[in-house]
Parts: C-alpha cells; sequence; structure tokens
C-alpha cells in the first residue's frame, strides 16, 4: 500500500509535468493552454514529484528509498507516455483545458 | 572542426552499434537474473517444498553442522547456509573442504531438507544461473576472456550513455515525446524515452558493471604494487577484504560450542536481520573459530555482517559491522545495486523492468542505426551489401535472443532426463535457435522476419504454462494460491511472467506486422533480393 501512495505521487505528478509542456497541450488541446495553467502544472507536477521522493525516503530510508523512487519514476514515466502517445484523452479528461 | 556535440554524436553512434549487440545480449540475459533463483526452482521440478525457517534458525544450523562433522570429520571448514530469503538455495546448504592424506585437496557440499533428509539429485539443468552469468561469461568463451569483453561493452556503454547525454539537445523537453508511425523519428523517440526513463539505472548497472571487473582491467596496477607471486596474492586478499590466514590446527582434540547460544549472541550486533550463514574454522580442534553472518542481502550494500566466536568456548573475538568506510564499502554498495539482491518482490519487478527497458534502449538504437542510414540515400540509389546485412542480423539478435531464451524453457522439460550433458544442451538450444534466427533473418528479410520471429517468440513464451502443466505437477493448477491452498508464489510467478512476456512481444509482433501490411510491395520479396542484389529503395523504404 504505501508502495502504492508514493508511485501514484510520482504518476500524477510526471503527468502534470508534462501536460505543463507547451508541445503536449499542442497534442492534446490543440493549442498551447495559459502561461498560469503551465505554471501551475510544472510547480504541482514537481511538489508531487518531490512529495514522491520525500515519501519513499521517509519510508525506505536514504538508500532503498533513492532506488525504489527511480524504479517508480521509470514506470511512472512510461505509463505517462503510453497514456499521451495512445490514449490522449485520458490526459484531456484529468487535466481539464480552461473554458474559454 | 566538429563541434563538443558532433564528436559526441560520432561517438555515441560508434560506440553504440559497435557493441550494440552484446549490450543487447547483456540486457536481456542479465535482467533474466534477477529472478535466476526463481527461474533456478522452476528448472528443477523434481526438487521438494523449500525448508520454511521457525525461530533464528539454530536447529537447522546445528543439523547441518553435524550432517557436516559426520560426513567428513577431518575437514578443514565447513558451512551452514539456510534460506533465510530468496538469495539461497531453498534448502540447508552444507558444504565442507580439507585435505586427504595424500595431501588433496578434497570438498563436498549436500543439501538437505528441515528433516536432515538429502535434497535428491534433480534433472541436469543450467537452470537460472547459467542463464543469469552469461551476461558477463558468454558461455561458450574462457571465463577470464568473457569478463573482459562485458568489461569492454560496460565500457562502451557507458562512454556511449555520457555521449548520448551531450548529444540529446532538448533532454528534459523531449522527455514525454513519442510519435509513432514517423519512421526514423519514431525509432529516435522510442530509443530517446526508453534511454531517458531509464536514465539512473544505466548509468548505476554499467558503472557498477565496471567495477565488477575492475581487478581485470587494473591488473598491471595490482601486479606493479603486490607482485605476481602466490604470496602476493594472498597480501593483496588479506589487504583489501581483510580475510588472513586461518590459525594452524594444534592438534588438541575439543568439540564445538553448540550453536544456539552463539546465534544469539551474533544477532545482537544485527538485531534487524536473521543469521543466514556460518562457517567453522578447523572443527574438532582447539583452534576451533566460528563466523556467523547476517544476510547478505538485507541492505543495499553487499555485504553481510558478521560476528566471529572462539568455537570451542564460545567467546566473541571480531566483528564485522557493514560501514561505508572504505573503498571497498563503495564497491560493494555499488555490486549490491547491481545485483539487486536486497530487493524485495515490488522493487525487483522494477529493475526486471528496467533492465528490459534498457534492452529496448539497445535495440532501438540499433534499429535507428539502419534507419537513418536508408534515410540518407538518394533516390534511386541501392542500399549497401553490408547495410541490407546489418538490418537482417539486427532482426536476428534482437528478435531471436527472446525466442532462444523461450527455447531454453521448453529445453528444461524436453530434453530426456537421462541425456548426457543435459544441462550443456540446454544451452546449446539458446544458441542454436538464436543461429537458425540469424539464418532465418537473411533469408526472408527484415520485415517478414520481424514479424515471424516475434510471433514465434510470443508463441512459446505464451505455452510455457502448458507446457508445464503437460509435463509436471508444478503447474498453474497447483502452485497458484487460492482460498484454503496457500500454492507457491514463486513457481506461479515464473509462469505468469511467461505469459506477460509472450504478451509483451506478441503487441511487437502485431504492430510489426500492420507496418508489413501496410506496405504490401515491401514485404514482397523481388528476384532480385532472391539473388542477393539490393533492393530499390522505395520498396524498402520506411
Amino acid at each position: 500500500m504505501s508502495w502504492l501512495v508514493g508511485f501514484l505521487l510520482a504518476l500524477i505528478g510526471l503527468a502534470a509535468l508534462s501536460v505543463s509542456m507547451q508541445k503536449h497541450q499542442r497534442q492534446l488541446y490543440g493549442a498551447p493552454l495559459p502561461a498560469s495553467y503551465s505554471k501551475a502544472y510544472r510547480r504541482g507536477g514537481s511538489a508531487f514529484v518531490a512529495g514522491a521522493v520525500l515519501w519513499c525516503v521517509l519510508l525506505f530510508g536514504w538508500g532503498q528509498g533513492l532506488v525504489i523512487m527511480c524504479g517508480i519514476a521509470t514506470v511512472g514515466s512510461l505509463l505517462v507516455i503510453a497514456t499521451m502517445t495512445l490514449k490522449p484523452s485520458v490526459l484531456r479528461f484529468v487535466f481539464r483545458q480552461p473554458r474559454a | 572542426m566538429k563541434s563538443l556535440r558532433q564528436s559526441m554524436s560520432w561517438m555515441h553512434t560508434w560506440t553504440g552499434l559497435l557493441l550494440g549487440w552484446i549490450l543487447y545480449f547483456m540486457f536481456l540475459t542479465g535482467s533474466a537474473g534477477y529472478y535466476d533463483t526463481e527461474i533456478d526452482r522452476w528448472m528443477k521440478p523434481e526438487q521438494p517444498a523449500p525448508v520454511d525457517i521457525t525461530g533464528d534458525g539454530s536447529a537447522l544450523f546445528q543439523m547441518g553442522i553435524d550432517y557436516a562433522s559426520a560426513q567428513a570429520p577431518q575437514a578443514d571448514s565447513y558451512f551452514v547456509i539456510v534460506p533465510t530469503n530468496r538469495t539461497y538455495s531453498p534448502y540447508v546448504s552444507v558444504g565442507w573442504q580439507g585435505t586427504d592424506e595424500g595431501g588433496e585437496r578434497v570438498s563436498g557440499r549436500a543439501q538437505l531438507t528441515a528433516d536432515g533428509q538429502i535434497v535428491p539429485d534433480p534433472r541436469d539443468t543450467g537452470g537460472g544461473q547459467s542463464l543469469y552469468q552469461m551476461h558477463w561469461t558468454f558461455h561458450y568463451i574462457p571465463r577470464a576472456l568473457g569478463e573482459f569483453i562485458a568489461g569492454l561493452a560496460a565500457f562502451f556503454m557507458f562512454a556511449a550513455i555520457l555521449s548520448g547525454i551531450i548529444t540529446h539537445k532538448k533532454i528534459i523537453a523531449d522527455f514525454f515525446t513519442l510519435r509513432l508511425s514517423k519512421g526514423q523519428r519514431s525509432w529516435l523517440d522510442s530509443h530517446n524515452v526508453l534511454s531517458v526513463m531509464t536514465l539512473p539505472y544505466q548509468i548505476m548497472i554499467t558503472y557498477s558493471g565496471l567495477l565488477f571487473v575492475g581487478t581485470l582491467f587494473f591488473a598491471p596496477i595490482i601486479v606493479a604494487q603486490y607482485g605476481v607471486s602466490e604470496d602476493a596474492r594472498d597480501a593483496l586478499i588479506e589487504e583489501v577484504f581483510g580475510i588472513g590466514d586461518e590459525p594452524e590446527r594444534t592438534g588438541e582434540a575439543m568439540d564445538l560450542t553448540p550453536i544456539a547460544p552463539l546465534i544469539v549472541e551474533a544477532r545482537k550486533s544485527f538485531p534487524n536481520e536473521p543469521v543466514s550463514r556460518l562457517t567453522v574454522t578447523n572443527p574438532g580442534d582447539a583452534t576451533a573459530h566460528i563466523q556467523v553472518f547476517g544476510t547478505i542481502s538485507e541492505a543495499i550494500q553487499r555485504k553481510a555482517p558478521s560476528v566471529t566466536f572462539n568455537g570451542v568456548t564460545g567467546e566473541r573475538l571480531e566483528e564485522y559491522p557493514r560501514g561505508i568506510a572504505s573503498a571497498l564499502d563503495v564497491i560493494d554498495t555499488f555490486e549490491g545495486l547491481h545485483e539487486a539482491l536486497f530487493a524485495g518482490p515490488i522493487l525487483r519487478v522494477l529493475f526486471f523492468l528496467s533492465g528490459l527497458l534498457g534492452g529496448g534502449m539497445v535495440a532501438t538504437g540499433l534499429v535507428l542505426w539502419t534507419k537513418k542510414r536508408r534515410q540518407k540515400l538518394s533516390p534511386g540509389m541501392s542500399a549497401s551489401k553490408s547495410l541490407l546485412v546489418i538490418e537482417r542480423l539486427n532482426v536476428g539478435v534482437v528478435a531471436g535472443l527472446p525466442l532462444g531464451i523461450a527455447a531454453y524453457f521448453w529445453a528444461n522439460r524436453l530434453l530426456p532426463l537421462n541425456l548426457a550433458g543435459r544441462a550443456d544442451w540446454e544451452i546449446h538450444v539458446i544458441f542454436l535457435t538464436w543461429a537458425a534466427a540469424l539464418t532465418h533473418s537473411l533469408i526472408r528479410g527484415p520485415k517478414n522476419a520481424w514479424v515471424e520471429q516475434l510471433a514465434a517468440a510470443a508463441a512459446l513464451f505464451i505455452l510455457i504454462p502448458i507446457l508445464n502443466a503437460l509435463t509436471t505437477d508444478i503447474h498453474l493448477g497447483n502452485t497458484l494460491p487460492l482460498p484454503g491452498r496457500p500454492g507457491d508464489w514463486v513457481l506461479a510467478g515464473v509462469d505468469l511472467w511467461m505469459v506477460i512476456i509472450g504478451a509483451g512481444i506478441a503487441y511487437a509482433a502485431r504492430i510489426a506486422s500492420q507496418k508489413t501490411q501496410a506496405s504490401p510491395a515491401a514485404a514482397k520479396r523481388t528476384p532480385s533480393a532472391r539473388r542477393g542484389r539490393p533492393l530499390p529503395p522505395p520498396q524498402l523504404a520506411e
């Protein structure tokens, strides 16, 4: 269970970071999002990833915690990339486009 | 003059290509090594259920010592290992060595069940160990040469990683970028994504791999420092590893002290981990020593703490804790990371996946090399023979190796049990299958060979649990845990992994098949190609 929390934190963080990039915003929404959204996603994403690191380190110690974080980040980014490429609608659903 | 990035790009391309096939082999067989002991068990279906340790295991240690002393009363040393976790054999392992009356070195070992019965010899098999050790020994060549090649490949890989980081201009911006169906661009994206995603793992596994062969590559320095004699070797071992000469026997016969109190005492030094091993030096003599070890895989560092006792009085003599005080400790930490003995089931999955993704990174790099060269061809220009051969060999290597590994598992179940050199034949099956795949890819051409070989590998992997059910009792019907039945996750896990791996390869085969169907003209073999002449670019171009 503790693993899952760390993994979810990393997954949400990595997904937010990917959506904060203009090239992926074009891929998902057809146009870049307002700068404030990009900034919020970038900051939020970084905070979630940092939270995942902290969670792993607190739970498993510095040595194993960092190793586990690297593994979690690898699988997390694999999922984000696969979703972005094969099922972008999932990311569009999670990270809604702001209403005009 | 070339810029730094151009120079690095050149280095990345050529270091990757030169040893790419070897690196791919090392990644795949090395990844299998994360499940070496599990595969060992799966490949020895005749063996009884593993020993279940109760308490601190002192009864099992005492049983092992009693067995060794009965088998070899004059031995110079014994060891006993109990299965505290997956790193160790699932039974009580007992070993002894000494010299006979003629001065010849003699040794022996046995595996015992919890009630002291000898575990019967299983079928002659290479098991998970052969598959795992292959990633640095390459099986057919002398071990030292294998280590040298593995070290060289790791060196090139490290150079390729560093130059790849410098070459990749938008390493952060491209982190999540994967564009499919864009020909060469898709291969480049796949290569980048797989590389960057697993970068910490790649750096760790390569650097730690280099440390493993450090003594081989720095042999001249060691020789210059210590010399080449037997004494020089002993001096090196004593200085670096702290292993000194064993005490001389006095000839005064003394009984060994009971083991149980020593284990209790030793665990005061490492309370959070079980005792997994003990060694007895000079048993039955007044100079007897007993060294009690913790578990090697409890921490990242590949080193077990230990406490040494006087074997007669039980007096505590020395203690070797884990630490990060010396260069050797740093090496132990990196080697621990490389082997991942400390990893629990979930982290082990992550290591395994990272290893496979590393193999994917090398494979996409190899394909990318040929795609780039094809892209550079002007319209109407035919590809060189070397490019055509490399394209075909890439298929044979990349798709053929999984096929060979799947065939290894089939061989374990299908080769006659009384076949002479059976374990060797299992290994031969890997390489014969791989050679057949290479030949097939040369004959059929890349497009057809990708689909056919990936489909064959997928089928072989997916059918392994069925083959297992037809040939043994350790199939999923008996090993999957169910309500009221504990099952055996280790054996079930191997079968399930085979299905997962097979499904992954089947997906790759489907993509390859769709690409082939999308360009039927490309798949069609022309008379000129059959005669070995290059195909015109429009038919082979992506």
